[in-house]
């Protein structure tokens, strides 16, 4: 291997940036390291350069250990975005910077500086100034100094990101030439998708700081395993649909599936992926082999040279779920993305408007469906109330779940949990229960977080439980069976739809009813009603294509006494909005939210975290 | 009768970001009158004052034993100082650029607390320090150690007014800069004390002499914070702008100005040198450094 890293962790001010990134490049392979800005891509380049100490891992070149080691003793070649050329110096002198702090003759130097111009394209330039070359001439610069002294790898951080296209291209290929030639493991690090595709022999995904899924494009593009894979990597129509025994049930279609993944039997939910070339359009009297999952309107459709991109309208399909692209909330519909070749949008031309047949050409379903719950298990009585009640919850969701034993052993937890669950994983809780959910919430990524605690005294861990991640939390303070009724405190506008959209996403799987409550102060003007009315009905308009029978309430009056006496009538599962920040960090459950926590009894308490941007 | 028609008069396009003639014009002549009134006429006026008796009274009030003594001292005093306040300004913008460290702040705002200090408290400061019932006086005094009224004195106070200059040149220029190219260099096998002296010093290396410069400039022409700790001693501790003090002071007026022209002639030569590297860095890009 010329590259290993091995679980490579590193904080900035507390917050994780990198967390246990593992990655193993072999001889001669270009891997690009892909994600989104602010991934920690840069970063992990970074501590494999040695620029960057890491808190935790190794760094292996070549099978030698050079985690202790500083940058001038690991022999990277590093190219930089920003070129970082030394100005004051020509090319020539650029380049051969590495040979002459090494102390090699002139003569030596010279020969080995023209060769490395001649390779990159820029032979005859080695008296100019870097300032009097172009952007894309600069780059090239950079990378012949960065290969002058003959480095064992070669790393990249976005070279190409302040450079036009046409150049990029230009430099893709000249780049991979080289790289060929050379034989040397490389890792390049980009944010464009394209570029990844056009030149990795793998690809590996980043996002929050870890590794997502890694492997060649191609297989990353048609056979993602992740959610987040399958809609970074170019344009994706993901659902949720029912899982059958040939495949896959979207609505009233079946359809077959040609590659199941991993799937077990216990699922009943899967996520489907269909590109936008896997869309066929149909007209209205055509007939065809390919499952039609129903008739849409044209919403949108645009040129793009050697495709037509065209953005559809379906009606919403009960108990079908559409993670992408994302539907508008309270839109009542679910949108699909396609894209066809110009003979095929000769033969049935399209505009706004036109009603369209859908039909899909492939399907391939994703590795797991979505939600991850993080439990924590104690062996106090609230403790073994909610290893039961988030059993019961993972098993009706599909959902995985990850189990911090804290003072619990595995074989009680187990018995508590019950059979059934799908993907299972226990983890041992390191110097106390609640020290541990913040580690468990990095590595595992949950969308919930479930804890026990008495009824009335539950602030304090709430409080800390949402201060170590981006997760919602569920409260469990007694025995209690899954809810029918549901209670849904939304606040009006962008944050209360991460509160509604959440709990349908929860409860569409337990057959449960929801209660929309907006609470406004009599005093409230016309308008504000007015607005809290349109966002009731969006509500509804998002929670009942999910197969979830919704009723919605506006109250006038007191918050906290209008929700307690919503409660009290016969609802069994209280969810809260709470507007928190992104990310870990400080909570304070004061005022309202504080109050209900220790007001609500033994019922169950759902606190669903809604971002200053919505997610 | 008929006229003929004139083809209609292309538009008169102004650039709708410039102001009106009348206006640009009332701003640069105010601009070249202040100049005058406060540059050009003074120093007419000193080197018209200084030559009005000819060209062998300058002569002789220039070359005069004292006044030689104090261009020495002068001299002495900038020569100590600059290469000092060159280390700290370094020594400060690479720590304030590069690290991140408490107190940050603090060291940027004390960095030009000699600017807001008037040179003649900066002056007493000094004195209260290194004085006869001063803080560390006796007990250097002691020692056999004078501060005060001699040239370690002056000198000190000299780098305490001057502090700032070259640090504020290059703390924003480093900033602006970055610090890519000492990360690159290291990641092509430089030492630490290569990546310095290879990379890091070129990059500065205009806004250091610019620096440098102007401090030397002021370390030569600091009137107010040397006149206290001095002692005013004639050939001992009399710095150029104190020598003219005294002259003027005594009525030797034609004296006192051919010697103030020795000092217009120092800051005119600073102004010379500080064009040229203006120039010279933006011939060579930017606030980039020559070629090695």
């Amino acid at each position: 291997m010329s590259i290993r890293l091995e679980g490579l962790a590193k904080l900035y001010d507390g917050h994780p940036v990198v967390s246990d990134f593992s990655l193993e490049l072999p001889a001669g392979e270009l891997c690009v390291l892909l994600g989104p800005s602010g991934s920690g891509k840069s970063t992990v380049l970074r501590i494999i350069a040695g620029l960057l100490a890491a808190d935790r891992g190794r760094v292996f070149l070549h099978g030698r250990d050079v985690s202790e080691l500083p940058p001038q003793a690991r022999g990277a070649g590093f190219v930089f975005q920003s070129y970082a050329l030394f100005r004051g110096m020509t090319v020539a002198e650029n380049v051969g910077f590495a040979l002459a702090v090494r102390g090699v003759a002139r003569a030596e130097r010279r020969h080995r500086v023209e060769e490395l111009l001649e390779r990159v394209g820029l032979a005859g330039l080695g008296k100019r100034l870097p300032r009097q070359l172009s952007g894309g001439q600069q780059q090239r610069v950079a990378l012949a100094r960065a290969l002058a002294h003959r480095p064992e790898v070669l790393l990249l951080d976005e070279p190409f990101g302040a450079l036009d296209a046409r150049i990029r291209t230009e430099l893709r290929r000249s780049l991979r030439e080289i790289q060929r030639e050379l034989g040397i493991a490389t890792l390049f690090v980009t944010h464009d998708q394209e570029e990844a595709f056009a030149l990795g022999d793998r690809i590996a995904v980043m996002a929050l700081g870890r590794l997502v899924e890694v492997g060649p494009p191609r297989e990353l593009y048609l056979r993602p395993q992740t959610e987040f894979v399958a809609t970074f990597l170019g344009a994706a129509n993901l659902l949720v649909g029912e899982a059958t025994e040939q495949g896959v049930r979207i609505g009233p279609v079946d359809f077959p599936l040609e590659h199941r993944g991993e799937s077990e039997p216990a699922r009943r939910r899967v996520q489907v992926l269909f590109r936008p070339e896997d869309v066929a359009l149909l007209g209205e009297q055509e007939a065809g082999a390919l499952p039609v999952l129903g008739t849409g309107t044209v919403e949108s459709c645009s040129f793009a040279g050697a495709f037509e991109h065209l953005r559809l309208r379906l009606p919403p399909f009960v108990g079908v779920r559409a993670i992408a692209p994302p539907v508008p909330f309270g839109a009542g519909a679910f949108a699909v993305v396609a894209s066809r070749p110009p003979h095929e949008a000769r033969k049935l031309p399209l505009a706004p408007g036109d009603p369209v047949r859908v039909a899909v050409r492939r399907l391939h379903a994703l590795a797991h469906p979505g939600l991850q719950f993080l439990l924590l298990a104690e062996p106090s009585a609230e403790g073994l109330e909610a290893v039961a009640f988030a059993g019961e919850l993972a098993r009706r969701t599909h959902a995985r779940l990850a189990v911090i034993l804290a003072g619990l052993d595995e074989a009680t937890a187990r018995e508590r949990l019950g059979r059934g669950l799908g993907e299972l994983t226990f983890r041992p809780a390191r110097g106390g229960a609640v020290a541990a959910v913040p580690e468990a919430a990095r590595l595992t990524g949950p969308d919930l977080v479930i804890a026990g605690a008495p009824a009335g005294r539950g602030t304090p861990l709430a409080e800390s439980l949402l201060a170590s991640g981006d997760h919602h939390l569920l409260v469990v303070r007694g025995p209690r069976p899954l809810p029918a009724r549901v209670l849904v405190c939304a606040a009006v506008g962008e944050p209360g739809k991460e509160d509604v959209a959440f709990t349908g996403r929860l409860v569409r799987h337990l057959g449960a009813g929801v209660t929309v409550l907006t609470v406004l102060p009599e005093s409230s003007p016309a308008v504000a009603r007015a607005q809290a009315e349109r966002f009731l009905q969006a509500s509804a308009r998002t929670l009942e294509p999910l197969g979830v029978a919704t009723e919605t309430r506006l109250g006038l009056g007191a918050t906290e006494e209008e929700i307690l006496a919503a409660l009290a009538g016969g609802h069994d599962l209280l969810v809260l909005g709470v507007p928190l920040p992104k990310g870990a960090g400080e909570v304070a459950l004061d005022g309202i939210a504080g109050r209900l926590v220790s007001r609500t009894g033994d019922a169950p308490l759902l606190v669903v975290r809604s971002f200053e941007e919505s997610p | 009768m008929s006229r003929e028609l004139s083809p209609p008069a292309p538009p008169r396009w102004r650039n709708p970001r410039a102001e009106p003639a009348a206006v640009r014009w009332v701003l640069v002549a105010l601009a070249l009158a202040f100049l005058a009134f406060f540059l050009l006429l003074p120093l007419g006026v000193v080197f018209a004052r200084g030559l009005e008796k000819g060209l062998a009274a300058y002569r002789a009030a220039v070359s005069e034993p004292y006044a030689l003594a104090a261009v020495r001292l002068t001299l002495q005093v900038a020569a100590l100082v600059v290469p000092a306040n060159l280390l700290f300004g370094l020594a400060a913008a690479w720590a304030v650029t590069r690290f991140e460290f408490r107190g940050k702040n603090l060291l940027v705002t004390l960095i030009d607390a000699p600017f807001s200090v008037s040179p003649v408290i900066a002056g007493l400061l000094f004195v209260l320090l290194f004085g006869a019932q001063g803080l560390f006086g006796p007990w250097l005094m002691e020692r056999g150690v004078r501060i005060l009224f001699s040239l370690p004195g002056i000198a000190l106070v000299t780098a305490f007014v001057t502090m700032p200059l070259v640090a504020r040149q290059l703390i924003p220029l480093m900033q602006a800069q970055g610090s890519d190219e000492e990360q690159a260099a290291l990641t092509l096998g430089a030492t630490p004390w290569q990546m310095f002296l290879r990379v890091s010093l070129p990059k500065v290396r205009w806004g250091l002499l610019y620096g440098v410069v102007l401090c030397n400039a002021r370390a030569m022409g600091e009137f107010g914070a040397v006149s206290v700790v001095s002692g005013h001693i004639r050939g001992k501790t009399n710095t150029l702008p104190l020598h003219v003090e005294i002259l003027y002071n005594e009525y030797q007026f034609q004296a006192a100005f051919a010697v103030a022209t020795l000092l217009a002639l120092l800051g005119l030569t600073t102004l010379a040198a500080q064009a040229l590297l203006d120039w010279q860095a933006r011939r060579r890009g930017g606030a980039g450094p020559g070629r090695a």
